[in-house]
């Protein structure tokens, strides 16, 4: 089989042998940690450049997440109800969320499903202002691995929002996939 | 509003300051939200999961979170129904567990109906006329082909054959063994 091309750089291998580099602190860690991370780097891309290219940047690294996800965890060969099955083990297991399908539409490519106790943004302040597009590109990047078509996703309702789930709408697009 | 009833907009007097422009702006939308929650609760109340739960509605969050594992036990069920016994609920405390022990017990149900058909499929019967010489005895099968008695009962039944001798062939078969002995 010919060497996929990729648009970006990124490789599953850059993540390194975690459990050569950690063998006493091994591979889990505070979602406090997680989001100190993530939420100070989004304050310095806001005020380097924008709210808006801070979201857009933060959702094209989410694709690419969940593209390599998809790729090295996920096995895209299963029918549709069984990789959901297995995408809502794997999230609950690696504490990521506890993901939950509303409705899918197989053959137009069209899901709603809510992700509870999401990584990003469950129990932070409500500010009105939805924040996980990271999660938006990362849902993208699973579904564009598993049926090999672009999505667009995007979330309908966020706990910063006042929620208490995060609900997406992922639907297929017309355009090429990355 | 405190007796359950639908509370229209405070008019705004054209002549209020700022504060309290800005105090009864904030109750409207208090109010809107408050209103839209309402008549989505009362549609989840009835029973009606397809109404679309109001956007960016704090007041409903609670229930839109219900609302969210209500769609998704939906989805959930009718996985099992085309036969995924594989489906857990999770986080839903006792219903978790009940409905968890229902779907291991379909399982259960379904594995064991199987078994039952592939018993039931090696059990080999006898039916309907039975096409026999009335001579040699020997039987036609589907194949217009004759076979020997037991050849064919064996091959249709689960039965089998323990070769003996009736009294009245013991006695005939004896009186030709005595005529064929040698006279003395």
């Amino acid at each position: 089989m010919a060497e996929e091309i990729k648009p970006y750089n990124f490789q599953w291998k850059d993540l390194g042998d975690i459990e050569l580099g950690r063998p006493n602190l091994g591979n889990t860690m505070s979602v406090t940690v997680y989001r100190l991370m993530q939420y100070t780097m989004r304050d310095v891309l806001n005020r380097k450049l924008s709210p808006e290219i801070a979201g857009e940047l933060l959702r094209e690294a989410g694709l690419e997440a969940g593209l390599e996800f998809c790729r090295n965890m996920l096995d895209t060969k299963l029918p549709l109800n069984d990789f959901v099955a297995q995408l809502q083990d794997l999230l609950q297991s690696l504490r990521i969320g506890v993901m939950r399908m509303e409705k899918t539409d197989a053959e137009n490519l069209d899901f709603t499903l809510t992700v509870s106790e999401d990584l990003d943004c469950s129990g932070l302040p409500v500010t009105g202002v939805a924040v996980c597009e990271y999660d938006e590109g990362f849902i993208a990047g699973v579904f564009q691995g598993y049926t090999g078509k672009p999505f667009d996703v995007r979330e309908v309702d966020c706990w910063a929002t006042g929620d208490r789930t995060c609900r997406f709408r992922a639907v297929v697009t017309t355009g090429a996939a990355e | 509003m405190t007796h359950g009833e639908h509370a229209s907009v405070v008019a705004v007097p054209d002549d209020c300051d700022s504060a309290l422009l800005q105090m009864l702006e904030a109750f409207n939308d208090y109010l809107a939200e408050r209103n839209d929650a309402r008549a989505f609760i009362t549609e989840l109340a009835a029973g009606n999961l397809e109404v679309p739960p109001p956007v960016r509605n704090q007041i409903a969050a609670p229930y839109k979170q219900l609302h969210a594992s209500l769609q998704h036990l939906i989805w959930q069920t009718k996985q099992i129904a085309h036969g995924d016994f594989k489906q857990r609920v999770h986080f839903l405390g006792e219903f978790s567990n009940s409905f968890n022990s229902m779907v291991e017990a379909l399982a259960e149900k379904e594995r064991t109906e199987k078994e039952l058909q592939e018993a039931r499929d090696q059990v080999k019967h006898l039916e309907g006329i039975i096409p026999i010489c009335m001579y040699c005895k020997q039987i036609r099968d589907d194949e217009k082909s004759w076979h020997q008695l037991e050849t064919y009962i064996s091959n249709h039944s689960e039965a089998m054959f323990s070769h003996g001798m009736c009294p009245e062939c013991a006695e005939k078969q004896m009186k030709i063994i005595e005529e064929l002995k040698p006279v003395a």
